[in-house]
């Protein structure tokens, strides 16, 4: 009889599952080719450091995902395109953190799917929702405020959570 | 009444016991619900970095002025000024986070490797370890780990070239020095330092998988090595693909910490939110493109959610059941965990490992498990183990339970209702005959010695005395020349053996970390040994090389067989787990020459990957106590330092062989009957 060993990367689907988001997220991109290129790059660097357990190369990859969208957004993409854009993003950065530590703890072996789609499906609602907000307060504010009020306390609510990083 | 008064009233004392006594239960009793480590989960708080928060809020409290009507970038001549300050303070924070994220460890449970039998390591690893240090380490520790790996590999080719050659050790020494103990001229210049490799090729090659110069290097002198060691070929050393498998398992935490942590696994997105504004503001000055601002939003949403996130209380039941419930050894077990969340909390993200016992691996199946699980709902996961001869209780669930976003996590083990433990009784295998030394009791038995008296084979002829008995007097020469005369035959005598297993620390080896270790073999072949024994008319008895004291005095018939079978099974010498105390070879051979029959022989069944074992066989066989070496061969060859290994255990065999100790070279992947079989053909030709 042959022992089973734990071998600490993720399962195939797992990783499919955690680049999903991702997938929209440089489809949502098109509107620039330079802005695809880059997103397309970086979340192949997020799939495949996903798959090597590698946490560095998953946030260099979302890291090159995030530039690409900013470029975007400088140069003149939808907010609403955009919503989508970022919530692909960092869904897809903390899914494939999960996955990966998912692996450290527990292998490749393990059944583990579900786990990995309530964390997809709790990163999602929790970014879009952040964002969904944020758009509708921005269209609101722009009406009666100058837009600096919201830039304002953005960076300053930023600054304070950056603070209170432990 | 005087301190002493009080120190010598019974009464007094007995109560002092009983408040220790009290005092160390409560300590035990934490220990077993395993509070024993720290929780360190704290609330974040502004004073940890005064200066970012005293920013922070200063934007926020121009957001709030331009909320009211007072926007300072209209209101001031040098707003735009102001804004241009929080654009680069936005970069320049942004960036410091990214890079703070970059140098952040995560911090997370570390989960064991409960799949694999406990602390079983490959022989050769510690080599291993020696060879990748001096090819990736740096500075001392590199010229360190070459002066391990030179010294190990020069020790081993000392000894198999002096004993070939029937050299002293000094002349030895210095035909190693001088590289004229071999024609190979890689293998004789490793020691003599007439060859460099470059540490830069090597370190490139190894990281690609490929085998290093020194690696290369060491083969050439292992492959000389097996040439000068009888009883091993180079063939023998052919190297088997390699295992992706470590040589080390990882093991259990036993202090069993109940950790609350933040992972920082979130560390740094803020600074994504702060680039995203910083570069809207630069690059549209002050009217930010509002596809960033939402971006940004998206970002800091996420980071103010981990705040807001609250750890999950984990409050489990687990019931643990096993079928079937009264295995065989070697049967395949299926084990079934439930886990019911016995909270209202909704628990996102809870990952399991079932606590498998150390001794115990598994064959099918995952001990590990993640899920979400609703308050009051349960969940259900099975894994396949291989039973083992022993009781083997299980062990907490480890359990590791984050919240949504995964920035917290707790880490808590967690005990089954019942305490359901795998139980298995030694399958014996009793009809084999095992050889011996002539070393013989005063009893009728099965050997036949060189002593005349009666018998079944006939051994002399002398003249008659007087009380000889009728039936050995030679009738056929009384007949033909009239005088008496007695037949003699060879009397079978039956012996005493005491069947010795290797149990110290340094036995529990095996050629994978997932296959059985060598103690495990000895165990198994103890078993057959002293069925067999006893079988054959012998008294034999049983002990162990361990810390723990092993000994069980030698006797025959079937009940005999029944205490060895139970000593195999139940004594903590045997259990499968490695040993904690220290063995002291010296004054354990001592204990066990006095306990040892004066008449006795020993079987010892030992891996034999390190010398005590060696030395302990040679000592007792020269002190009268003959010794058969039953040897469990455990031995991989996939790496260097594991064919080192294997050229160190031939080496030793030969070594035994040359001070007289019968030795049995058993190939694990055959029945011990085999290899037992294979030898005596070979004593007896």
């Amino acid at each position: 009889m042959v022992g089973v060993s734990v071998v600490r990367r993720p399962a195939r689907d797992s990783v499919w599952i955690a680049v999903a988001p991702g997938a929209v997220a440089v489809l949502g991109l098109a509107v620039d080719l330079v802005a695809l290129a880059v997103a397309f790059v970086g979340l192949a660097v997020v799939w495949a450091a996903t798959d090597r357990s590698s946490r560095l190369g998953v946030t260099a990859g979302s890291g090159a995902m995030f530039a690409a969208l900013c470029y975007a957004g400088i140069r003149g993409a939808s907010p609403a395109l955009l919503l989508v854009v970022t919530a692909g993003t960092v869904v897809t950065w903390t899914t494939a953190q999960h996955v990966v530590g998912l692996a450290d703890h527990l292998g490749r072996d393990a059944p583990v799917r579900r786990s990995v789609l309530v964390h997809a499906s709790g990163a999602s609602i929790t970014t879009l929702l952040a964002g969904a907000l944020t758009l509708g307060v921005y269209r609101s504010v722009t009406a009666s405020f100058p837009p600096s009020v919201l830039v304002f306390l953005l960076v300053g609510s930023a600054l304070l959570l950056y603070a209170l990083e432990p | 009444m005087s301190s002493d008064d009080v120190d010598r009233d019974p009464g007094t004392v007995t109560d002092q016991r009983l408040q220790q006594g009290q005092a160390m239960g409560e300590a035990m009793d934490l220990v077993d619900a395993g509070v024993t480590g720290d929780l360190e989960l704290q609330a974040p708080s502004v004073r940890d970095n005064p200066i970012r928060a005293a920013l922070g809020v200063a934007v926020v409290l121009l957001g709030l002025a331009a909320v009211v009507g007072f926007d300072l970038v209209r209101a001031v001549p040098s707003g735009t000024f102001v804004v241009t300050l929080v654009s680069i303070s936005a970069l320049s924070l942004g960036a410091l986070a990214l890079v703070r994220r970059l140098f952040t460890t995560i911090r997370t449970a570390e989960t064991a490797d409960v799949e694999d039998r406990e602390s079983v390591t490959v022989p050769g690893t510690d080599f291993d370890a020696a060879v990748a240090d001096a090819i990736h380490g740096v500075g001392g520790a590199r010229f360190s780990a070459q002066q391990t790996v030179v010294d190990s590999l020069r020790e081993a080719t000392v000894s198999a070239y002096g004993r070939a050659e029937g050299l002293s050790e000094s002349e030895a020494h210095e035909r190693v020095a001088d590289g004229t103990w071999t024609d190979d001229p890689v293998a004789g210049g490793f020691f003599a330092g007439t060859q460099t490799v470059s540490a830069v090729t090597d370190s490139v090659r190894s990281r690609l998988g490929r085998s290093s110069g020194l690696e290369r290097r060491v083969d050439r002198v292992l492959v000389e090595l097996a040439a000068l060691t009888p009883g091993l070929s180079v063939d023998d050393l052919a190297g088997e693909p390699a295992d992706d498998r470590p040589a080390r398992r990882r093991t259990p935490d036993p202090s069993r910490r109940q950790v609350d942590r933040r992972t920082r696994r979130w560390t740094g997105v803020t600074g994504l939110g702060l680039l995203c504004v910083g570069f809207g503001l630069w690059a549209g000055y002050t009217a930010v493109p509002p596809s960033l601002v939402v971006a940004a939003a998206v970002a800091v949403g996420a980071a103010g959610y981990v705040y807001l996130s609250s750890p999950p209380p984990v409050s489990l039941a687990v019931e643990r059941d096993l079928s079937p419930a009264d295995p065989a050894p070697g049967e395949s077990v299926t084990v079934t965990v439930t886990v019911t969340n016995e909270s209202d909390d909704f628990l996102p993200d809870l990952r399991l490992v079932d606590g498998v016992p150390a001794a115990v691996r598994v064959v099918d199946g995952s001990p590990r498990f993640a899920t979400a699980l609703r308050g009051g709902e349960s969940v259900r996961f099975s894994y396949t183990v291989e039973a083992v001869r022993g009781d083997h209780p299980f062990e907490p669930v480890h359990v590791v339970a984050r919240d949504f976003s995964g920035a917290l996590e707790r880490e808590r083990h967690v005990a089954a209702d019942s305490g359901v433990a795998l139980a298995c009784a030694l399958d014996l295998a009793a009809d084999e005959s095992v050889p011996v030394h002539p070393q013989t009791a005063r009893r009728v038995g099965r050997v036949v010695t060189d002593t005349g008296g009666s018998g079944l084979e006939l051994h002399s002829v002398r003249e008659y005395r007087r009380g000889d008995p009728m039936n050995r007097i030679d009738w056929n020469r009384v007949a033909t020349t009239g005088e008496f005369a007695t037949l003699r035959f060879r009397e079978e005598h039956a012996a005493t053996v005491v069947v010795l297993v290797d149990a110290r620390d340094e036995a529990y080896v095996a050629p994978r970390i997932d296959a059985k270790s060598a103690v495990d073999h000895a165990v198994e072949a103890a078993d057959v040994l002293v069925a067999s024994l006893v079988g054959a008319g012998d008294s034999v008895g049983l002990a162990a090389l361990s810390p723990e004291w092993c000994w069980l005095e030698p006797r025959g018939g079937a009940g005999q067989a029944a205490r060895a079978r139970h000593c195999l099974e139940t004594h903590p010498a045997f259990d499968g787990r490695r040993p904690a105390g220290a063995f002291h070879g010296e004054t354990q051979e001592r204990r066990l020459r006095r306990e040892l029959p004066g008449d006795a022989q020993l079987v010892l069944c030992s891996p034999l990957c390190d010398d005590a074992a060696v030395a302990i066989a040679r000592q007792l066989h020269a002190r009268g106590f003959p010794v058969t070496v039953v040897s469990p061969d455990v031995t991989a060859h996939a790496s260097t330092g594991q064919r080192l290994a294997a050229v160190e255990r031939a080496i030793r065999l030969s070594d035994l062989r040359r001070s007289g100790v019968r030795v049995v070279d058993w190939d694990t992947d055959q029945p011990v009957e085999a290899a037992i079989d294979a030898a005596r053909r070979r004593w007896s030709a």
